[in-house]
């Protein structure tokens, strides 16, 4: 064994600079699908977790399809059968085979704002003045948002006075990630802000006011945090914004919802649904279809990695091909002196999978400069929903593993047919040289 | 030492068959100097390599003390070579990368414990080839001559039982050719059985026996007694 690695480490060393070079392919290779699958996993699991938290796999969100031109976007023409979700398209919705349940939302259509004073939760002169935002508010049925509810004895419906309100996780991320720091403001977690009471101002925003109109005050409470509002909204109950769109909208008679959920009887009949939902020219998004486009995504910048892989195993192959016919006369010479045909296989097999082992190695380093490289390119510009490195590149215990193996066997293939011709090499020609 | 019997090689040549080696049978005894000589073409490299094991007969046995080496498997025919054989090629054949310690310690790396007390093989061995010094210097600082006598002393590191050389003085001049056949002759007055292929009538003179092969066919054995 000990001659072996003599014999193994010689070569290496001869042969350093063809090695080097023939595997610069698997080094690029395998870097790349590092870093493709490590971003794949990451925004996978970042669909999964954030975006659609607590969304169950059996639930869908229907929303209305917008045409958009390049960086404009036009909301749907009115003549098109799909450009608002009235209540006979809910009827139809649930109507469907497999549908178990529709949740209508429907959006505050008029500008809406809070005045919040932090002082009940964070003691002291510095913040007794109220803040003011604008709001981007929807109402939701009690029975989609029951399990977010966390003060107790609390109805969810338009008998509740103060008005009890939803706060989007999203926007308690942001604060806590990006806004408290920039405005020297403490961290808050969600228990600080259960129970909190703010006014909202209807028909009045920072930016906008509705002519004619005055802003009218009420109170409202927070009662819990929700995934299923917008992005950055509240939500408060279907009835109150039914109510308040009537007053501030004029013409609003038909209840006009801006998106529903629609709850399948069990995940397998989702696909259908779907099918069924998008046919009628609404747009469907589904815990599934996100994870599987990113699925796709990954999986096709995976096997342009894998293609990167295959030429060069071809590259591999090519270069102890080479190796082998410059090394006749010295395989000859080893055969000469008492190697067998396994030993002279074994040789060339060892040296590829050495090679395999410092690409795959060098590959993985790669991957992990190229992930610190574009984490720290983009991080500036990114989303908040991408807090840390680990999120959008998540580190995996068991890649590195798979990717040095998927390198050592590569190389070992690779070299396989060149080692088979090296150890039936005719002694008697390979000597003369 | 090798007993060759009813020996034949068939080559084919642009399709049509044709004997390389026809029907040979002779013996090499132990610690003889023997020479293989002849025409080009008439067989002599072809002989070297079957009685080395590189190659293998269309007909007949190579009988080395008792074993016939053609029926081996490849891991003990390979083992065989490795102890029993030494061999010198025309072209020298050095690893031009190795330096010539590395070159001839190369064969003990194919030896279960072959490297112990190595440096001191190799440096005894090159006294004996008359190359002390050039222990660390590379094949392309040497000449014709120390390369051979470096060749040389690979082949007889392992003590191997019998050295086969193929032409050993072919690529020499005159007075480097006297040298290494010298060098042959103090080996086999050693002991060591020589078989060596080669037109340099000097190597016949030397030679105890001497096989001259004619299209494939022993035409004579020649010893010098008689």
């Amino acid at each position: 064994m000990k001659n072996f690695l003599i014999i193994l480490l010689t070569n290496l060393k001869r042969n350093f600079f063809r090695n080097f070079f023939a595997s610069i392919g698997i080094v690029i290779g395998i870097g790349s699908l590092y870093f493709f699958i490590t971003v794949g996993t990451g925004l996978n699991s970042l669909i999964t977790s954030k975006t659609m938290q607590k969304l169950p796999v059996n639930m869908l969100r229907v929303r209305t399809t917008e045409l958009s031109l390049g960086i404009f976007r036009f909301g749907q023409p009115s003549f098109m059968k799909s450009a608002t979700i009235s209540e006979e398209a809910i009827d139809s919705f649930k109507a469907i085979p497999g549908v178990r349940k529709v949740y209508p939302i429907m959006n505050v259509m008029f500008p809406i704002s809070a005045v919040i004073s932090f002082s009940s939760i964070l003691p002291g002169a510095r913040y007794r003045r109220g803040y003011r935002t604008d709001l981007i508010m929807s109402g939701a049925p009690e029975t989609l948002i029951k399990n977010d509810i966390r003060l107790k004895n609390v109805s969810f419906s338009r008998k509740s006075w103060p008005i009890p309100v939803l706060i989007s996780r999203h926007i308690l991320d942001i604060y806590n990630s990006g806004f408290a720091s920039a405005q020297n403001l403490p961290k808050l977690s969600e228990k600080a802000l259960l129970g909190l009471r703010f006014n909202l101002i209807l028909g009045q925003s920072t930016l906008l006011r509705e002519r004619g109109k005055k802003g009218i005050r009420v109170p409202c409470r927070v009662v819990g945090f929700t995934t299923k509002s917008e992005m950055l909204g509240l939500v408060m109950p279907l009835d109150y914004v039914k109510i308040y769109n009537k007053r501030f909208i004029a013409g609003f008679k038909k209840p006009r919802y801006s998106s529903c959920y629609v709850l399948a009887r069990s995940s397998d009949k989702v696909s259908k649904i779907s099918d069924t939902i998008e046919k009628n020219g609404y747009t469907v998004h589904a815990h599934k279809k996100i994870s599987n486009l990113i699925l796709l995504v990954t999986f096709l910048l995976g096997l342009f990695s894998l293609i990167i892989i295959f030429i060069a195993a071809v590259s591999i192959f090519n270069a102890f091909t080479v190796i082998v016919s410059q090394r006749r006369m010295e395989i000859g010479l080893f055969r000469s002196f008492g190697a067998s045909r396994r030993y002279i296989s074994a040789l060339f097999l060892s040296e590829a999978s050495i090679g395999g082992t410092v690409s795959g190695l060098m590959g993985i380093t790669l991957g992990i400069f190229l992930v610190r490289l574009t984490w720290s390119l983009v991080k500036d510009v990114l989303p908040p929903v991408f807090p840390s490195l680990d999120v959008l590149f998540p580190i995996s215990f068991f890649l590195p593993f798979v990717l040095l193996a998927g390198s050592v066997i590569t190389s070992i293939l690779a070299a396989y047919f060149p080692a088979l011709i090296a150890s039936r090499i005719d002694i008697s020609k390979a000597v003369r040289k | 030492m090798i007993q060759v019997e009813n020996l034949s090689k068939k080559f084919f040549l642009a399709g049509n068959p044709f004997y390389a080696l026809d029907n040979l049978s002779f013996i090499i005894k132990p610690g003889n100097f023997t020479c293989i000589s002849g025409l080009s073409g008439s067989g002599k490299t072809t002989l070297l390599n079957i009685l080395g094991g590189f190659l293998h007969p269309t007909n007949g046995n190579v009988i080395f003390e008792d074993m016939d080496i053609h029926r081996l498997s490849d891991k003990k025919a390979s083992r065989f070579r490795g102890g029993n054989i030494g061999f010198v090629y025309q072209s020298f054949s050095l690893i031009p990368q190795l330096t010539v310690f590395e070159n001839i310690r190369a064969p003990l790396l194919f030896e279960k414990h072959g490297l112990k007390n190595a440096e001191k093989k190799v440096k005894d061995i090159l006294e004996i080839v008359g190359i002390p010094e050039k222990i660390n210097e590379y094949p392309f600082n040497l000449s014709g001559g120390q390369m051979q006598r470096v060749a040389i002393a690979r082949a007889v590191i392992k003590n191997p039982k019998i050295l086969m050389a193929d032409e050993p003085t072919g690529n020499l001049d005159s007075k480097t050719g006297l040298g290494i056949i010298k060098l042959f002759k103090s080996l086999n007055t050693k002991g060591m059985t020589i078989l060596t292929v080669s037109h340099d009538q000097r190597f016949i003179d030397t030679a105890d026996e001497n096989l001259v092969l004619s299209l494939g066919k022993l035409k004579k054995k020649k010893t010098k007694k008689g």
